[in-house]
C-alpha cells in the first residue's frame, strides 16, 4: 500500500472532490434528510404519523389529488401543443428555422408566476373582460362571471403555456434522432401516416415524451408560484409553503414534503433510466434519409403561423405585464387607455421595490459565482481527473434536477432553524447566505453540464503540452484550459444568473421579512387589495424579465445552438 | 409476380439553386419473376433508382410500371413492393414476429392466419426460434434474415432489396449470398437488387444493369457483361481487364485491330465499337503466358515479367509490355507457375478473348 506522504494527503483533486462532496452533503443531502427526517418523527420518536394522518384526512388528500391532477392535465396540455409542432418541424429545413427555435424558449424564460399577474386581472370575476362586457351591456357586472373559477383552469394553462417549449425539445431531439427508414420501411409494409404515427413514432420517441413528461410533472406538480397568484390554494405544494411560514412548521407539511419529494424522484428515476432510455438498435452504416427535407415557401408560412400564434398566445400574458406595468388608465378596455413611466420609476425609486431589484441582483449574482467555482472544479474533476468515483459526483450533482426547490426550500428551514448552527443565516436573521446556497444548489446541474460539454472538446492533450513545459495542474487548467472553454462557462453561468433572477420557490419560502426580499417575493407582497398594487408587481416584473431577458441573449450570443440542450433532460 | 418497366426515368436534385442530375434515361425492363440487379460504384444512383421504383421518392420525369400499370404518382404504400433496406429497418420497440407481421396486418389480414404466414416465413428463413425476440438480441446476419421474411410475408408484387449484405462481414456475406438467392426465388417475387459488389452480381444475378454517373452502361446476364463489356467503365469496374488503344484495320469474319503490341485479330462476335478508334480490353486469365513461343496462337505478344505474387489459388504476375503499359496475367496456381522478375515471356492471346469497345 505504501506509506501516506504529505503529497498523498494533498493530492489535490481528491481534496477538491471532497470539499465539493461536502458541500453537497451539507447543504443539498441535509437539509433533504432533515425535511425527510421531520416528517417521520412524533413525539420525539420515528413514526408514520404524519404521513398516515394526511392519508386519513380527506381535505389533504384532496390536495394531493389536486396536485396530481394539476400535473397530469398540464403533461396532457402540453404534449398536445408540442406534438405538433415538433412533427411540423422535425428534420425539415425552411427560412428562419433558427430564429424560430429561439423565439420558442421565450415562454420558457418568462414564468408564469409573472404573466398570472395579467391573467388575474384580465379574467378575474371584476377584471378587465367582464368590464368590458358589463359596458357593452352583456352582463350584469355586480354578478359577474369568474372566468377564473376555483384556478386550476387557470394554473393549467399558464402552465403548458411556460412549459410546452420544454416537451418540444425533447420531441424534436428523439424526432431528429429516428432514422427515416423506420417511417419508410412502414410505408412500405402499407401504413397509412397516422399508423405509422402510432405504431412507429410514438412507440419510438416514448424516451423523448417520457424525459419531457417526467420535467414538466415535477414542476407542475410541485409550483407555487402560479396558485398563489390565482388564489387556487388546495393543492399540496401550497400547503407546504403556507406552513413554512409559520414559526413553528407542523409535521404534516413535512409529511407532504416526503410525499412531493418521493414522488418527484420516482418520477426522475422512471423519465431518465426506465421509460426515458433511448431504444438503440445497432444497424451499421447511416441510411440515407427521404427525398425533399426542404419546406416550400407555402408551407413555410404556415409552420410560422402555427408557430407565432403558439408563442404569442403563451407570452400574450407577459405581453399584458409589461401593458399594466406602464398603462396609467387601464380600466375596461383591451388596451391602456394612456401610460406613464411612474411605476417602472417607483421600481427603482421606492426603497422596499429598489431593494428588492438590488438583492436579486447580489443573489443570483453570487450563486452564480459559487456556480461558475464548483462548476468547472466538478467538471474538471470528472473530465479530466477522472478520479475514483467521479461519475458518482457527477450523479450527486445532477441530484437536484429531481429534487423541486419547494422540498430543498423545505430542508432550508429545517436547518436554519432557531436553535441549530446554522439559524444565523436563517430566515429570522439574515437569509442571504442561505438564499444564494439555494439558487446555487438548484443550478449546479446546468453548469456542470455546460462545463462539461465544453471540456470533453478540448484535447487534453493542450493541458499536457503545458504541464510538459513545467506548469502545474493547476496552471495548465487556469492558463489554457478555462480560456478555451470560456464560451461554456459563461453562456452557462449567465444562464443560470438569468434563472435566479426570477426564482420563485427559494424566493417565497427563504426570504420572510421584506429586506430581503427578491424581486419575485417583493411582487407577491406587493400584490394586494389596493388599486395600484397591481401596476407596482408587474412593474418589478418587468424589470426581471428585463434583466433576464438581457442575460439570455447574452447567453444564446455565446451558447448558439447548445443552448437549447440545457433544457433537454 | 409482375413485370417492372422503368421508362425514361429521369432524376435531379436540386441543393442551393444548383442542379444535379443523378439519373438520366433509365430504362429497364425486368420480367416476372426475375432476381436483376442494379450495379455500380458508389454515387451511381442505383439507391435513388431502387427508390423511386419503390415510390419513396419521385423522379423528375419518366414513368415506373408495375405489370403495364403506370405506378409513377402512387404512393409508396399503395405499391406493394416491399423494401429490404441496407440497415435492415427493423423495429426495436417489436418482437421479430411483430416486426414480420406488419405488412399483413396494414392488409387486415386477421391475426391467426398472419402469424401462421409470418411463421412459415421466418422457418423459411431459419428464423422461427427467435419469434419472441427483438431486433436488438439479433445479430447483422440475423437481421437481415427477419428484414428478407418481413418482406416477403407482406406478399408483395415485388421486392426490392438495398444492398442487404453490405453491412455483414466478408465471410457471412459469401455465405449469405446463396441463401438469399435461394430465398428470393422460392418465395417467386420479381426481385430488383442494389449493390455495388461486382461479385455478388455476378453470382445471384439473373440479370444486371450497370450503372455509371446515373446512367445505364449495360444490361445483360452475368456472362455477357463480364465477357462481353460494352465500354471501358464496364470492363474495368466488372473483374479486372488490361487494355490497349487501337485502330480498326478491317471488319470481316475477323476485326483485325492496329495496336502498339502489333496487329491483333480479334473475334467479330466481341466487336463492341461503333467507330475506327477502338479500345482493346484482355481478361488477365486470358493473358496465357509461356517461356517459349507456342506452337499455335492467334496473337503473340511479348513482355517482361514485373513482379510475382502469389495469392493463394491464384498466381498474379505483372508484366512490362512494350511501349510502357503494364499488363496483369491470372493464373492458377499449380507449382508450375515459374517466372522470375525480370524474366521475358510470350503471352498467346486468343481471338475469342479480345474485348473491343469504343475508345
Amino acid at each position: 500500500m505504501g506509506k501516506i506522504t504529505t503529497k498523498k494527503i494533498f493530492n489535490i483533486p481528491i481534496l477538491l472532490y471532497a470539499l465539493i462532496a461536502a458541500f453537497f452533503a451539507l447543504f443539498f443531502l441535509y437539509p433533504i434528510w432533515l425535511a425527510v427526517k421531520a416528517g417521520v418523527v412524533y413525539n420525539g420518536r420515528f413514526s408514520f404519523y404524519w404521513l398516515v394522518s394526511i392519508a386519513k384526512d380527506p381535505y389533504l388528500m384532496g390536495n394531493i389529488t389536486n396536485s396530481f391532477m394539476l400535473a397530469v392535465y398540464t403533461f396532457v396540455g402540453v404534449l398536445l401543443v408540442a406534438m405538433p409542432l415538433a412533427l411540423l418541424t422535425a428534420g425539415r429545413q425552411f427560412a428562419g428555422r433558427n430564429i424560430l427555435s429561439g423565439l420558442l424558449l421565450l415562454p420558457l424564460i418568462l414564468p408564469p408566476f409573472v404573466g398570472a399577474l395579467s391573467v388575474k386581472r384580465f379574467f378575474a370575476q371584476h377584471g378587465t373582460l367582464n368590464r368590458i362586457l358589463a359596458d357593452i351591456g352583456m352582463i350584469d357586472f355586480a354578478n359577474a362571471y369568474d372566468w377564473l373559477g376555483s384556478g386550476f383552469a387557470a394554473v393549467v394553462v399558464l402552465q403548458v403555456l411556460h412549459l410546452f417549449p420544454i416537451m418540444y425539445l425533447n420531441l424534436t431531439s428523439s424526432l431528429a434522432n429516428l432514422d427515416p427508414m423506420y417511417y419508410e420501411a412502414a410505408r412500405s409494409c402499407g401504413a397509412s401516416p397516422l399508423r405509422t404515427f402510432f405504431r412507429i413514432t410514438l412507440p419510438l420517441i416514448r424516451p423523448g415524451v417520457f424525459a419531457g413528461g417526467s420535467i414538466v410533472f415535477i414542476w407542475a406538480f410541485t409550483d407555487i408560484g402560479t396558485p398563489l397568484i390565482f388564489d387556487y390554494n388546495e393543492l399540496a405544494a401550497v400547503k407546504i409553503f403556507n406552513e413554512l411560514k409559520q414559526s413553528n412548521v407542523s409535521g404534516s407539511a413535512y409529511g407532504f414534503v416526503i410525499i412531493l419529494l418521493g414522488v418527484s424522484v420516482l418520477l426522475y428515476i422512471l423519465g431518465k433510466y426506465v421509460f426515458g432510455r433511448p431504444i438503440v438498435v445497432d444497424s451499421g452504416k447511416a441510411s440515407i434519409s427521404s427525398d425533399n427535407k426542404r419546406l416550400g415557401p407555402l408551407m413555410t408560412v404556415c409552420v410560422w403561423v402555427v408557430f407565432l400564434g403558439v408563442i404569442l398566445a403563451a407570452i400574450l400574458p407577459h405581453i399584458g405585464v409589461v401593458l399594466t406595468a406602464f398603462s396609467d388608465k387601464w380600466v375596461n378596455t383591451i388596451m391602456p387607455e394612456s401610460y406613464t413611466f411612474k411605476y417602472i420609476k417607483y421600481a427603482f425609486t421606492q426603497p422596499q421595490t429598489r431593494t428588492s431589484i438590488l438583492n436579486s441582483v447580489k443573489y443570483a449574482g453570487c450563486s452564480t459565482v459559487v456556480d461558475i467555482v464548483i462548476g468547472i472544479t466538478a467538471a474538471w474533476l470528472i473530465v479530466r481527473q477522472r478520479v475514483w468515483g467521479a461519475r458518482l459526483l457527477d450523479g450527486i450533482l445532477m441530484l437536484p434536477l429531481a429534487v423541486p426547490g419547494l422540498i430543498l426550500a423545505a430542508g432550508f428551514i429545517t436547518l436554519t432553524v432557531i436553535g441549530s448552527p446554522f439559524e444565523k443565516i436563517g430566515p429570522m436573521y439574515n437569509p442571504f447566505w442561505i438564499i444564494v446556497i439555494a439558487y446555487s444548489v438548484r443550478r449546479v446541474p446546468f453548469v456542470v453540464r455546460g462545463v462539461c460539454s465544453g471540456l470533453e472538446q478540448i484535447p487534453e492533450s493542450l493541458e499536457n503540452a503545458a504541464i510538459n513545459l513545467g506548469a502545474s495542474k493547476l496552471t495548465a487548467m487556469l492558463r489554457i484550459t478555462i480560456p478555451l472553454i470560456s464560451a461554456n462557462v459563461i453562456g452557462a453561468s449567465v444562464l443560470t444568473f438569468s434563472f435566479a433572477m426570477l426564482e420563485v420557490s427559494d424566493s417565497l419560502v427563504l426570504a420572510q421579512q421584506q429586506i430581503h426580499y427578491p424581486i419575485t417575493k417583493q411582487m407577491y407582497a406587493a400584490f394586494d387589495a389596493s388599486p395600484e398594487s397591481i401596476n407596482i408587481a408587474a412593474a418589478l416584473g418587468v424589470v426581471g424579465m428585463v434583466l433576464l431577458g438581457g442575460s439570455m441573449a447574452i447567453a444564446s450570443l455565446l451558447m448558439g445552438k447548445r443552448l437549447g440542450a440545457i433544457f433537454k433532460a | 409476380m409482375t413485370s417492372i418497366t422503368i421508362e425514361n426515368i429521369q432524376k435531379n436534385f436540386v441543393n442551393g439553386g444548383k442542379t444535379t442530375k443523378v439519373l438520366e434515361g433509365i430504362n429497364i425492363d425486368i420480367a416476372p419473376g426475375e432476381f436483376f440487379f442494379l450495379l455500380g460504384p458508389s454515387g451511381c444512383g442505383k439507391t435513388t433508382l431502387l427508390r423511386i421504383i419503390a415510390g419513396l421518392i419521385e423522379p423528375t420525369g419518366g414513368r415506373i410500371l408495375f405489370g403495364g400499370k403506370d405506378v409513377t404518382s402512387l404512393d409508396a404504400r399503395k405499391r406493394n413492393c416491399a423494401l429490404v433496406f441496407q440497415n435492415y429497418a427493423l423495429w426495436p420497440h417489436m418482437t421479430v414476429l411483430k416486426n414480420t407481421e406488419f405488412g399483413l396486418e396494414m392488409k387486415g389480414v386477421p391475426g391467426g392466419e398472419r402469424r401462421d404466414e409470418a411463421m412459415k416465413n421466418l422457418e423459411l428463413v431459419e428464423m422461427a426460434a427467435f419469434a419472441a425476440r427483438k431486433p436488438t438480441q439479433l445479430s447483422g446476419g440475423q437481421q437481415q434474415r427477419v428484414a428478407l421474411a418481413r418482406a416477403i410475408t407482406s406478399r408483395p408484387d415485388c421486392l426490392l432489396l438495398d444492398e442487404p449484405l453490405s453491412n455483414l462481414d466478408a465471410k457471412l456475406r459469401l455465405q449469405m449470398r446463396n441463401q438469399l438467392r435461394r430465398l428470393v426465388k422460392a418465395a417467386g417475387h420479381t426481385a430488383v437488387y442494389v449493390t455495388h459488389d461486382q461479385k455478388e452480381a455476378l453470382a445471384m444475378a439473373d440479370r444486371i444493369a450497370v450503372l455509371n454517373n446515373g446512367v445505364i452502361e449495360q444490361t445483360g446476364t452475368a456472362r455477357q457483361i463480364y465477357e462481353c463489356p460494352k465500354s471501358a467503365f464496364v470492363a474495368a469496374f466488372i473483374g479486372e481487364c488490361n487494355f490497349i488503344d487501337g485502330l480498326i484495320e478491317s471488319r470481316g469474319d475477323v476485326v483485325k485491330v492496329k495496336t502498339a503490341l502489333g496487329m491483333l485479330t480479334a473475334s467479330i462476335e466481341k466487336d463492341n465499337s461503333t467507330s475506327g478508334s477502338v479500345l482493346c480490353g484482355l481478361r488477365p486469365e486470358n493473358v496465357i503466358l509461356s517461356a517459349k513461343p507456342p506452337a499455335a496462337f492467334d496473337n503473340l505478344l511479348s513482355a517482361k515479367v514485373r513482379a510475382v505474387t502469389y495469392l493463394g489459388e491464384v498466381t498474379q504476375v505483372e508484366l512490362d509490355m512494350p511501349g510502357g503499359s503494364r499488363w496483369k496475367s491470372f493464373m492458377i496456381s499449380s507449382g508450375n507457375e515459374n517466372f522470375a522478375q525480370g524474366q521475358s515471356v510470350f503471352i498467346n492471346v486468343n481471338r475469342d478473348s479480345i474485348i473491343i469497345m469504343d475508345a
